[in-house]
């Protein structure tokens, strides 16, 4: 096990500098410039030049890349051109808010779309068994911009019950409650794709485990359809569920960019949108670098998983 | 009990995870950067204690239960914007939606009102030499900075030497100080400016904020961790600023002109323009930009609301005046006649403009409002083609010397208003037999790659807002072909001469003589096309008094500002 999981680290080696090679090669293919964005036509060509030579941005494009990997190898990611601040920082301090968002959007829809999915499964000819097909359809295919907006028309604007931007009131109550009242929608909004997806690999996968002989063998010693579901279907219908998990994980650093952007959350995902209109090489380089390793570590730690939880899985032998 | 491990096992599987992603990138790691010197960390002076409710002394003229705890006595004011400001400091902060906030931290020499006229701020008088060249300020004996020191000329002299450093690259507006051959702090209350040349326009750009040398002294400025938690002189001072969310801005209570009569003033990031809308719809926030004017009924007509307008800068179609095309004055005339430009703003704009006929803002003083209109007038446009050689070929386009008159104008693509008014405009001139084409550009490529390098037959943009006319010295000499923004590419040496005059002449009156004529002069050759000024538009709830917006910042007087 340890053997595979050091091999795997291995490869991901130079995965991880050639996701950051070709990032950079397309960021700076991008038309635009930092120098101009921020600073407007207003400035001088020759003040132009000054502030493209302090930021670095005169050099040839390998050379900017070398110096900006060997810096980050030294932990250095440079600094953000819009506000000055190292790039790290600018990153890091929107960690939590992402998290908190998206953490609790998965925990939602991991709870209902298992649950759903297991009763789908169970009673697939059920009104619930189909509508749960229908829905799960119906969430992975909306818009979330639209799906974002309806949701305040109806809440914020009509019904005034919930909060339609920001993380916490700026006047009035503060509290766990306020802050739930702001989370409500955009967690919502973030887990309703995941809950489709987890709904319809939870029913089908649990649809084909329930099939098998084995299944058949317990029913036929007498015990209970109970005991059986979940005790010997559901260990081993969830396995391609961890998996579907695993490939989520990025997503819970990487931020919501829309969701964001439309509930004025103060997440990653905005980061990247901002960043990316800016021209703000150094903190999107950054940006990059953190999701492209929450990639490699998330579809290793599904791998792993898989080995908790099923026995016959296991690695390096 | 099976269906529990595994539950628990996932439960597991994703919180650790998460906690060692937290971990990683938790703010602590991060090392602080080396540039600050410990005893810079601006602390927030304890006199400023916001949440604190009304002082026990007060009579109780209000029963006791009715001020809610959190909110102090003169009250918040929130306002969303769709982007945060980058780096609160004066020297270093290069977008105007920064500039807006700055104004209220910090305070310049000098400070511009709404009518754009340059008023006293930290300096109370100031003195020009016969040959315009030096210039001597008494400054303020009663300004203190936040952290309670007082300020003295030092600042002033640290504030523009810094702008100048070759070593600082990222200050604003490098250039506008390039005529300064030196700055000196006579004694703490006078500071004096010589200029290498006589620069009439100079005093308008002193209008920036004035920094603390003790504060930011032997630093790199555009990474200074100051500009995230500034120490100014001005009416707020930075209590919190929360990234991509919001920045909180507390009375000054020894701000030299009194407390604000407000306690906070919030800046909320909103991103979502629809959002933003719906955020003052239910009066989350206090005030905000009218981004869409479609927007504007449910504001205007409504008693608790309030709508200000300021105007913006003009909005035309540009030439490429070097384009064998546009070279004669005739066809760029009748392009201009041919223009409808009162439907553009009634049908387009909605109402929400004004007629432009110049660069510089109608309503200052240098505006000159006796210049040919262009009023619009198809059949003298045709005739002023017919003049110029273009006549009308077999398929209703004009054509001369076998070529036909086609070109393409570019504009940012995004932006509804000017598409509109984009498709307006071919419409109008195929009328008059000249075809062109509009291709709407990513803003990034528009600008560097077509705008600054002149690469373009025929552009729509608008100008900026300025303080002093000079700025058309930037915009239409022929030296600003070179290094400077002429990238429309006309220029003449009557021109030249005249705004030579217009910045070595001191008196207002004179100079408004010389800078109607070049108005005058621009307008008859016509190398652009000018549509309207934009109406910049705000709705704050009407309890909110005292907001006066200029052309240029709506924080202008925000100690105003009162409920």
């Amino acid at each position: 096990m340890s053997r595979y999981i050091l091999g795997r680290l291995l490869q991901a080696i130079p995965l991880f500098f050639l996701i950051t090679l070709i990032a950079f090669g397309l960021l700076h293919l991008a038309p635009g410039d930092p120098a101009t964005l921020l600073y407007g036509t207003e400035m001088t060509p020759d003040q132009r030049a000054q502030i493209r030579a302090a930021w670095g941005l005169d050099e040839p494009l390998p050379v900017q890349y070398v110096k900006w990997l060997g810096n980050l190898l030294r932990g250095d990611m440079g600094r953000s051109f819009v506000d000055g601040r190292p790039a790290l920082l600018v990153i890091a301090e929107r960690i939590p808010a992402t998290l908190q968002l998206t953490l609790s959007g998965l925990l939602f829809a991991l709870v209902l779309g298992l649950s759903v999915g297991i009763v789908a499964a169970l009673k697939p000819h059920s009104a619930l068994g189909y509508a749960s097909t229908f829905f799960s359809t119906f969430f992975y295919s909306l818009p979330n911009f639209w799906l974002a907006l309806l949701l305040i028309l109806f809440f914020s604007v009509w019904l005034k019950v919930l909060p339609s931007a920001g993380i916490e009131s700026l006047r009035g109550e503060t509290g766990l409650a306020d802050r739930l009242a702001h989370l409500a929608m955009p967690a919502f909004v973030v887990s309703l794709r995941e809950m489709g997806r987890l709904i319809r690999f939870t029913r089908a996968s649990l649809l084909d485990v329930m099939s098998q002989d084995y299944i058949r063998t317990a029913l036929g010693k007498g015990l209970t359809m109970r005991v059986v579901t979940l005790r010997h279907a559901l260990r081993n219908a969830l396995i391609p569920v961890v998996t579907l998990l695993g490939l989520s994980l990025p997503q819970l650093l990487s931020g919501a960019i829309v969701v964001e952007t439309i509930f004025a959350w103060p997440g990653i995902g905005r980061l990247v949108v901002d960043s990316a209109f800016q021209r703000n090489y150094t903190v999107l380089m950054g940006e990059i670098v953190m999701v492209s390793l929450v990639v490699i570590a998330g579809n290793l730690l599904a791998d792993v998983a898989y080995a908790v939880i099923d026995p016959r899985i296991r690695y390096g032998k | 009990m099976q269906t529990y491990t595994i539950f628990a096992r996932l439960a597991i599987f994703v919180i650790l995870a998460s906690v060692i992603l937290v971990g990683c990138g938790a703010p602590p790691t991060v090392a602080p950067p080396p540039t600050q010197p410990p005893a810079a960390a601006p602390t927030q002076p304890p006199a400023a204690a916001p949440t604190q409710p009304p002082a026990a002394t007060k009579p109780p003229t209000v029963a006791p239960t009715q001020p809610p705890p959190t909110q102090p006595a003169g009250g918040t004011v929130i306002w969303g914007y769709l982007q945060e400001p980058s780096r609160l400091n004066p020297i270093v902060a290069p977008d105007v939606v920064t500039k807006w906030l700055i104004e209220t931290i910090f305070d310049g020499l000098v400070a511009i009102n709404d009518k754009m006229e340059i008023i006293p701020e930290l300096a109370t008088t100031w003195d020009i030499s016969a040959d315009g060249k030096v210039y001597t300020f008494k400054l303020r004996t009663d300004v203190k900075w936040h952290d309670g020191k007082p300020l003295t000329a030092d600042d002033v002299k640290f504030t523009y030497d810094s702008i100048i450093d070759p070593k600082q690259p990222n200050t604003i507006a490098k250039s506008d100080y390039a005529l300064v051959d030196k700055i000196e702090a006579v004694d703490p209350a006078t500071v004096r400016i010589t200029l290498k040349s006589a620069n009439s326009s100079f005093l308008s750009k002193l209008a920036v904020g004035i920094a603390p040398k003790a504060l930011l002294e032997g630093q790199q400025l555009d990474t200074a961790v100051f500009n995230r938690k500034p120490v100014g002189t001005g009416a707020f001072m930075v209590q919190e600023w929360a990234a991509g969310q919001k920045v909180v801005l507390v009375a000054n209570p020894n701000y030299f002109r009194g407390k604000p009569k407000i306690d906070r003033l919030i800046w909320q990031v909103i991103p979502d323009s629809n959002v933003l809308t719906v955020q003052l719809v239910n009066g989350d926030i206090d005030g905000a930009l009218i981004i869409d004017p479609k927007d504007l009924a449910k504001f205007q007509n409504n008693a608790k609301y309030k709508v200000y307008e300021s105007i913006g800068a003009n909005t035309y179609i540009g030439f490429n005046n070097e384009n064998p095309l546009f070279t004669d004055p005739r066809v760029r005339q009748a392009l201009n006649y041919g223009l409808d430009k009162k439907a553009i703003i009634d049908q387009i704009v909605g109402g929400q403009g004004i007629w432009s006929t110049s660069e510089i803002l109608a309503g200052t003083w240098a505006y000159n409002s006796n210049v040919n209109k262009y009023e619009y007038d198809p059949a003298k446009a045709k005739s002023l083609l017919d003049a110029a050689g273009w006549k009308v070929g077999a398929s209703g386009v004009r054509e001369k010397e076998g070529k036909p008159f086609k070109f393409t104008l570019l504009t940012n693509a995004g932006d509804k208003l000017r598409e509109g008014i984009a498709l307006f405009a071919r419409q109008q001139w195929s009328d008059l037999g000249v075809n062109m084409d509009v291709q709407f550009l990513e803003a990034n490529t528009f600008v560097n790659d077509r705008v600054l390098k002149s690469n373009f037959e025929a552009i729509f943009l608008a100008s900026s807002v300025n303080v002093d006319p000079d700025f058309l010295s930037r915009r239409w000499s022929c030296a600003a072909m070179q290094n400077g923004n002429n990238f429309l590419r006309w220029c003449s040496p009557d021109v030249d001469k005249l705004l030579a005059q217009g910045i070595a002449l001191t008196a207002q009156a004179d100079r408004k003589k010389v800078y109607d004529q070049v108005q005058q002069i621009i307008t008859d050759a016509s190398p652009i096309v000018p549509i309207y000024y934009p109406k910049t538009l705000w709705a704050f709830k009407s309890t909110l008094k005292g907001i006066v917006p200029s052309p240029i910042n709506i924080f202008w007087n925000a100690d105003q500002w009162s409920y």
